[in-house]
């Protein structure tokens, strides 16, 4: 991979363990990125993806937000997308992700 | 070991000539250095022989000279003594005479024995009278001043006495007038003697001696020669002359042998050629030790000034000159030394002649021994020499062998690695690439050994990467063949030839094959479908996925579309049995369809197919794939179009020439989740409006610097088309502003559009 197009970053918030994915999550960075959202699931009751700093999401980037949500679902915990912006907001919307997931506008609306 | 030169040969005479010229250097220098020891001792010993030779030669010439000068003088001292005892006592002898004549009235006449007529006995004075006088009867004339001198004969008597050593003597008085008183000493053993040869022979007379004329003239005593006398010695006479009242009456004499003193001269000579002689004031040899030649006593005297040689003559003028000397002369052909000194009592000298020869023979036997020596020594060194230089060889050579073997195991052991290395490399360089170099030298040849392995590791593991990817590279390469192969086989190519739509769809693959797909069919004359679709995943997986999520929905639409037109309407969707291609019903259904039936608003059939084909997907989707689908039915008669998006990129209408997007999806896309609702909408196109449906491979298209071509830019794009454009034309145009955006990027997806224009009947 000539650079790195993807950062991550867990931090905690109101009980949530709060998991900052910048860059851009396609087909090229969707299995590391998948790998890592597991290992910071596992150690997370409630998991939220910060979106705030995503420049770009791909169907491949869906499908890790999406095998995250039936993670949560399966397992029993809380899982929410937080602050996704411009294009990524748009493709979340025209790709209905709000009918699987709990979407919020920033991280601060989270429930406790 | 060919002709090559190798490292361990080259590494094995390096060392050899190395040790060989460091010995050859070393013999070299230690033969060169033992020469020249050599050659310079002998010489030093030959001149230390030939100058301490001369040395000694020189010291015994100086000695020589001083002993013989001492003894000459000693000798001539001794000569002289005996000689002036004889001349002293002559003289005594004349001068009671001469008394006695001149006093002749004091002494009375005295008989003495005749000689001549009794037995003559030792030490006894007797008379004789000379023969003439007997024959001429003058003895009577005579007898009385004979009788008178004969006074003096018991003075002669004692005389003998004193001289008697055993050896004859005579001492006498011869008168003028011719008798003659004398006693003799007679040998020992001797009593007496017949005859007196000498007095008593007819013919002799002493005064016809010539010492007699000498001493009658001269009025001074005498020697004679050197005579040999009775006994065989020789013998010396002193007379000296007396005298009467009428002058020279007659002489008195000594005659004495001068054994003792020849026997001194005879005897003590030096050396074989040694000679002591006397010479009288005449230059004449009187007494020598030689028997014969120049230099002996001869009766017949030589002048040795007039005669000998040149040196010796001159000598010889010193000698009766008085002097004294040591002279180097040659006679002969010899060198001899002539030391003598006066006798000076009688103007003599003596002299002693020794061969330098012999003086010299110790010096020049020192010499000798010393030369002898220093050839020994030098001799002695040349064998020390050649010893040592053969030692020194036979060392060079144990040396060298020892130098040969060790410097063989030095470079094998020092090449023997580089072997190894070199037969490791080689075996490596075959292919075998487990090899490992075992090389425990410690030194930079196990650095490169270990290079080696490691370079061997890291190509290998180079290998078996490139073996892996190639194998994958294969395996993806193959599958994406398969899978464009299935995508592009399964999309339609023939557009329906209608005169009231002008439909055309392209889908251009990535490289690596997405799950686009397009589709469309009339599901009776009335009902266009359209459906465009995205799946999420690439390869194999996806193009599966496609093909199941195209055949259902369209299988689904075909039965349920037919199906729907005759039932009320599908809310009991679940409750109806998921039709089967065998169902006879299904012909029935189709021939059925009838263009002028009109759908109802709700149109909950499609919602159905979409609900259907959802679940279906999600059933075993364990791989959580899911598809986008813009799936709708246009009603060619009326317009109507009635659609599901499913999740997908909202579609561009254009409506009375405006372009806009159709709102966002109100349903979630496919395969996620079994049981989810797809609620229709719809809208009416009026003909000349156009519907263009896409996936993002066309918005999210992008450049260099990852810029992507947008909705804004589709469209624009669409914008620009003018009313009269087809479908084609305007799918071509924004192909091209999308390739001309990516500017020669490589697409990462599918492009895939629809455009539908309604043309209305």
């Amino acid at each position: 991979m000539a650079e790195e197009t993807i950062a991550f970053q867990t931090s905690e918030k109101n009980g949530w363990t709060l998991w900052s994915v910048n860059g851009r999550l396609d087909r090229l960075t969707a299995q590391d990125a998948g790998e890592k959202a597991d290992n910071v699931f596992a150690a997370a009751q409630k998991l939220a993806v910060d979106m705030s700093g995503l420049e770009y999401l791909s169907s491949a980037g869906i499908r890790v937000l999406l095998r995250l949500t039936k993670q949560a679902q399966a397992q029993g915990k809380a899982f929410a997308l937080v602050a996704p912006s411009g294009m990524v907001k748009v493709v979340l919307a025209e790709s209905r992700m709000d009918m699987f997931a709990e979407i919020y506008a920033s991280a601060d609306e989270l429930p406790l | 070991m060919s002709g090559k030169m190798n490292i361990e040969r080259r590494i094995f005479l390096l060392m050899l000539f190395t040790g060989l010229a460091c010995f050859a250097a070393f013999e070299a220098v230690s033969f060169f250095g033992l020469y020249d020891a050599q050659e310079h001792a002998l010489e030093s010993g030959r001149e230390m022989g030939t100058s301490a030779a001369a040395f000694a030669e020189e010291i015994t010439d100086e000695q020589a000279k001083k002993r013989f000068a001492l003894m000459a003088e000693e000798k001539a001292r001794g000569v002289n003594n005996e000689i002036g005892r004889l001349r002293e006592d002559a003289n005594l002898l004349a001068k009671t005479m001469t008394q006695i004549l001149t006093h002749r009235e004091l002494y009375l006449p005295r008989d003495l024995p005749l000689g001549g007529e009794v037995p003559i006995r030792s030490k006894e004075p007797y008379l004789f009278f000379i023969p003439a006088l007997r024959e001429s009867g003058g003895i009577v004339d005579v007898l009385p001043e004979a009788r008178i001198a004969a006074n003096a004969a018991d003075n002669l008597a004692l005389w003998t006495q004193s001289y008697d050593d055993g050896h004859e003597m005579t001492c006498f008085y011869a008168s003028e007038r011719g008798y003659i008183i004398s006693a003799d000493v007679m040998a020992e053993g001797k009593e007496f003697v017949e005859f007196f040869d000498t007095w008593y022979s007819p013919s002799f007379d002493p005064r016809e001696r010539p010492w007699y004329q000498e001493i009658k003239a001269t009025g001074k005593s005498v020697f004679t020669g050197v005579y040999v006398g009775v006994e065989g010695y020789p013998c010396i006479s002193c007379v000296a002359p007396y005298y009467d009242e009428n002058g020279f009456a007659g002489m008195a004499g000594i005659s004495n042998n001068i054994a003792t003193l020849y026997r001194q001269i005879s005897i003590n000579t030096i050396g074989d050629r040694g000679v002591n002689f006397i010479l009288n004031e005449k230059g004449e040899v009187i007494l020598s030790s030689e028997k014969e030649g120049l230099l002996a006593a001869s009766a017949t005297p030589k002048d040795f000034q007039k005669y000998g040689e040149t040196s010796l003559a001159l000598e010889a003028a010193c000698m009766t000159r008085g002097l004294s000397d040591v002279a180097r002369i040659t006679m002969g052909g010899r060198e001899y030394y002539l030391a003598y000194a006066p006798i000076p009592d009688v103007g003599w000298s003596f002299g002693t002649l020794i061969e330098r020869d012999v003086v010299v023979q110790p010096a020049r036997d020192a010499k000798s021994y010393l030369l002898s020596r220093a050839e020994d020594f030098s001799a002695s060194l040349q064998s020390f020499f050649w010893d040592n230089f053969l030692r020194t060889a036979v060392l060079l050579l144990a040396l060298l062998a020892v130098l040969f073997f060790v410097s063989r195991k030095i470079s094998d052991r020092f090449v023997r690695p580089i072997l190894v290395l070199t037969a490791g490399v080689r075996e490596i360089a075959g292919g075998n690439l487990d090899k490992k170099l075992d090389v425990k030298t410690g030194d930079e040849i196990e650095t490169l050994a270990d290079s080696f392995n490691q370079m061997t590791d890291e190509l290998k593991s180079y290998i078996d990467n490139l073996a892996k990817t190639t194998a994958e590279n294969e395996r993806i390469e193959t599958e994406l063949s398969v899978a464009a192969r299935i995508q592009a086989g399964i999309l339609p190519k023939e557009f329906p030839a209608r005169s009231e739509v002008d439909l055309f769809a392209s889908m251009q693959p990535a490289k690596e094959v997405g799950g686009d797909f397009y589709d469309f069919y009339f599901l009776d004359e009335r009902h266009l479908m359209v459906t465009v679709a995205d799946v999420s995943d690439k390869g194999m997986p996806a193009a599966l996925f496609m093909v199941a999520a195209k055949t259902l929905l369209k299988e689904s639409s075909l039965l349920f579309g037919a199906a729907e037109k005759l039932t009320v309407d599908g809310k009991q969707r679940h409750s109806v049995d998921p039709p089967t291609l065998s169902h006879p019903w299904l012909s029935v259904g189709e021939k059925a369809a009838h263009p002028a039936l009109t759908p109802t608003l709700s149109h909950p059939w499609l919602s159905e197919i979409v609900a259907r084909t959802n679940d279906r997907l999600a059933e075993a989707n364990d791989e959580g794939m899911f598809v986008t689908v813009f799936t709708g039915v246009l009603d060619v008669a009326t317009g109507e179009f009635v659609y599901v998006n499913a999740g997908h990129t909202p579609p561009l209408v254009r409506r009375n020439g405006d372009i806009s997007f159709l709102p966002i999806a109100k349903s979630p896309m496919l395969g996620v989740m079994q049981g989810m609702d797809f609620p229709t909408e719809r809208l009416t196109l009026d003909p000349g409006d156009m519907l263009f449906l896409y996936t993002d491979g066309v918005t999210e298209a992008m450049n260099g610097e990852r810029e992507l071509f947008g909705e804004e830019r589709l469209q624009e794009t669409l914008a620009e088309q003018p009313k009269e454009r087809t479908a084609a034309e305007i799918l071509e145009a924004v192909r091209g502003a999308v390739e001309s955006h990516a500017d020669g990027a490589e697409p990462n997806d599918d492009v895939t559009m629809l455009g539908l224009v309604y043309k209305g009947i």
